[in-house]
């Protein structure tokens, strides 16, 4: 085969690894976002901090959101809540964080899995 | 409603249906799979629903102390084996066979659970992660997926948009369901049995194709249909995770190391593509997965 060709299959073959890669650790992130109360299902993102936020500084601490299933739950202790679903956020953008930075340097299909044969 | 022994019944948990056939040892993935539960999740109580000749298999084979740290529950419900049909089972492209699909007895489920709130999950779907924890508790009573996704992120795996044609009602996954004890609950489950003794019917009315042997998810989606007065709306939530990650057929199970599945799926022949997958997965190649056992439990054990 052309050495052109070749080198440009191997590139092609990495990138697709790449994809699935960063497609599993989006996956992954969001799987981590969840949290779940009082029978409602949350994703901690960066609107629901912000907006329960302003329900803190308004002094509130009983309030009902809408879960994303759509159904309202009432949050009976909101700083508790907010404190749950910040770490939360932090926790999982820190995983991403580490492990986008490893895949940034990553040059081959078995670095991207930090695949050891053995 | 089964009249369990006092003390038999628990407030949550899993439930693992797992039934043998000569080729496919489903007591190993179930065990496999309850170990990964102990491991990963904190609601980790784990029922085993099976029969006598899986379990006696399993006893035979694993040290009593690694089934009870496994299962808190077993239960014994042989399915009728002479209206099972068989179906062929892929391990990769390049290897089939063909036996008896004894699944059959799911839809019994809300009479035999042990659990107030049960997720069932196939014995072959491997709890990698902790997502499941946030399932409990929840307002919703019933609860299933009807998205799926494949190792190379691909969505729309069995064409349709994931329903039975491009005129069809929606398809949900069996994989994973999550219920509590409810009229709603109930209904589906007796309708699931109800369409199960007229399998014929109802492939011939919502126009499947019909693999010859009979399928938990056609069945669901169908019970959810007539439950919904023949109509087509979300009445039924997304478990926390909205779809249902899974590994074909086609997929080689490579390796099990420290919590993570190497695995290389080939949408095309000879188009290799490795997978370290990190989320919870269902594993359809059934042979590879079982390839691994020893390497999963003993993760799970340590």
């Amino acid at each position: 085969m052309d050495e052109r060709l070749q080198k440009a299959l191997e590139f092609s073959r990495y990138r697709i690894a790449l994809f699935n890669r960063k497609e599993d650790l989006k996956l992954k992130v969001n799987n981590m976002l969840v949290h779940s109360y009082n029978g409602g299902i949350f994703k901690s993102s960066q609107e629901l901090i912000t907006f329960v936020k302003l329900l803190l500084d308004q002094e509130r601490t009983r309030v009902v959101l809408i879960d994303e299933n759509g159904n309202p739950i009432e949050i009976t202790d909101l700083p508790a809540f907010f404190d749950d679903i910040f770490s939360k956020y932090f926790e999982a953008t820190n995983y991403y964080h580490t492990e986008y930075s490893n895949l940034r340097t990553a040059r081959s299909v078995s670095s991207i899995y930090e695949f050891v044969d053995g | 409603m089964v009249d369990y022994p006092s003390g038999f019944r628990m407030p949550r948990g899993y439930v693992i249906y797992a039934h043998n056939n000569p080729n496919i040892d489903y007591g190993s993935m179930a065990l496999c799979n309850a170990l990964l539960i102990k491991k990963h999740l904190k609601e980790n109580a784990v029922a085993l629903i099976s029969d006598k000749g899986t379990i006696g298999y399993l006893e035979n084979n694993y040290d009593d102390s690694l089934l009870r740290r496994a299962f808190d529950r077993m239960i014994v419900d042989d399915p009728d084996t002479t209206v099972a049909a068989s179906r062929r089972f892929f391990d990769t492209r390049y290897s089939n066979f063909t036996d008896q699909y004894r699944n059959l007895n799911r839809p019994n489920i809300y009479d035999l659970t042990p659990f107030e709130e049960t997720i069932m999950i196939d014995a072959d779907y491997l709890m990698l992660d902790d997502t499941f924890d946030n399932t409990w508790g929840n307002v919703e009573d019933f609860m299933c997926n009807r998205k799926t996704r494949d190792l190379d992120h691909k969505t729309n795996n069995f064409g349709f948009d994931n329903r039975f044609n491009e005129m069809s009602i929606p398809l949900y996954w069996a994989t994973a369901v999550y219920f509590t004890k409810t009229e709603k609950s109930q209904l589906i489950f007796q309708l699931m049995n109800f369409i199960k003794e007229n399998y014929a019917y109802y492939q011939y009315l919502y126009r499947f194709h019909h693999s010859g042997y009979f399928r938990n998810d056609y069945a669901l989606s169908i019970a959810i249909h007539i439950a919904n007065n023949f109509m087509e709306y979300n009445s039924i939530s997304n478990l926390p995770t909205d779809h249902i990650m899974f590994s074909l057929e086609d997929d080689e199970f490579h390796r099990f190391s420290d919590g993570q599945c190497y695995i290389t799926s080939e949408p095309a022949p000879g188009d290799f593509h490795l997978h370290r997958v990190i989320s919870n997965v269902h594993i359809m190649n059934k042979r590879a997965l079982l390839r691994n056992k020893d390497e999963i439990i003993r993760y799970a054990i340590s």
